[in-house]
């Protein structure tokens, strides 16, 4: 099995902190894909497939959760299964979030353990991956 | 309120500083901080929402750069100032969610702006070290300063 991630947030330094989980994790993935917003992630998936994405909440130009909506609205987008990776700690919004149909929600700052326990369940992949 | 506001920003600074990049806070009083700051960014942040307000974080380059470096792995002296201000950025965004949600509850929601980074960080600098509700911090052993200035909507908060 070989993986593609895309990883949405607008800091360049948290992209890096979550492929470092990555490598980490020792995940079966093949390649990262970074994007700084909701508007570049939509570009990135215009014809690139991706097994799952890692989105932030608070974006310039298009938020995270625009993102999500433009996604569940496509009907290949919304089969991408999407992690929310945010300081977001509003139940209420996180429960939007739930509704909105994400596959796992993860709280900044999140230990290498939190990042892979969550990827490896909502990718299904086994412990040892 | 304000006093409990102050120990909620020193434990979750700590708590953040430590998870996100291995970096260990102590509180300080005003007159260890040093009276100016060279070299220094600071960050703000727009709060909206169930309430309005900013959370403001100020730190020399030391510790930027380190906060860089461990959580990248780069070398602390090789960090960009481009990199320092990045960090310090989301820094004060982790910082921003962990508070609200200690002070207010995961009930309210709200809505914060993409940090910003400020001119003249020297200012801020004196401003803060004097201001009564600005907490301290030493981070390994570098002076950080974080002030929450904040109004709960008292329709949302009833």
């Amino acid at each position: 099995m070989s993986l593609r991630i895309l990883i949405v947030d607008d800091s360049p330094i948290i992209r890096s902190v979550i492929e470092k989980n990555i490598k980490l994790a020792e995940l079966p993935v093949t390649e990262c894909m970074h994007a700084g917003n909701g508007q570049e992630a939509l570009n990135q998936l215009d014809g690139e497939w991706v097994d799952l994405a890692l989105v932030d909440i608070n974006m310039p130009v298009m938020n995270g959760v625009e993102l999500i909506e433009k996604m569940k609205q496509d009907d290949l987008l919304k089969t991408i299964p999407v992690i929310v990776a945010s300081t977001e700690g509003s139940q209420t919004r996180i429960d939007a979030l739930k509704e909105l149909g994400i596959a796992g929600y993860l709280r900044k700052p999140f230990t290498p353990e939190q990042f892979k326990e969550q990827i490896t369940q909502v990718l299904e992949l086994n412990d040892a991956a | 309120m304000q006093h409990d506001q102050s120990e909620i920003i020193e434990q979750v600074a700590t708590e953040v500083l430590e998870q996100l990049a291995f970096m260990f806070a102590d509180p300080a009083t005003p007159d260890e901080l040093p009276e100016t700051i060279t070299e220094a960014y600071v960050a703000q942040i727009g709060i909206r929402g169930a309430a309005t307000g900013k959370l403001t974080v100020v730190a020399g380059h030391e510790i930027c750069a380190e906060l860089t470096a461990n959580i990248t792995g780069e070398e602390a002296d090789e960090v960009s100032i481009e990199s320092a201000v990045m960090a310090i950025g989301e820094l004060t965004n982790v910082l921003c969610g962990q508070m609200l949600t200690q002070i207010a509850g995961t009930d309210p929601v709200f809505d914060l702006e993409p940090p910003a980074i400020l001119d003249h960080p020297q200012d801020h600098w004196g401003a803060l070290v004097n201001d009564p509700n600005a907490v301290a911090l030493l981070v390994d052993d570098c002076p950080m300063v974080v002030l929450l200035e904040l109004k709960m909507d008292s329709a949302q908060a009833a």
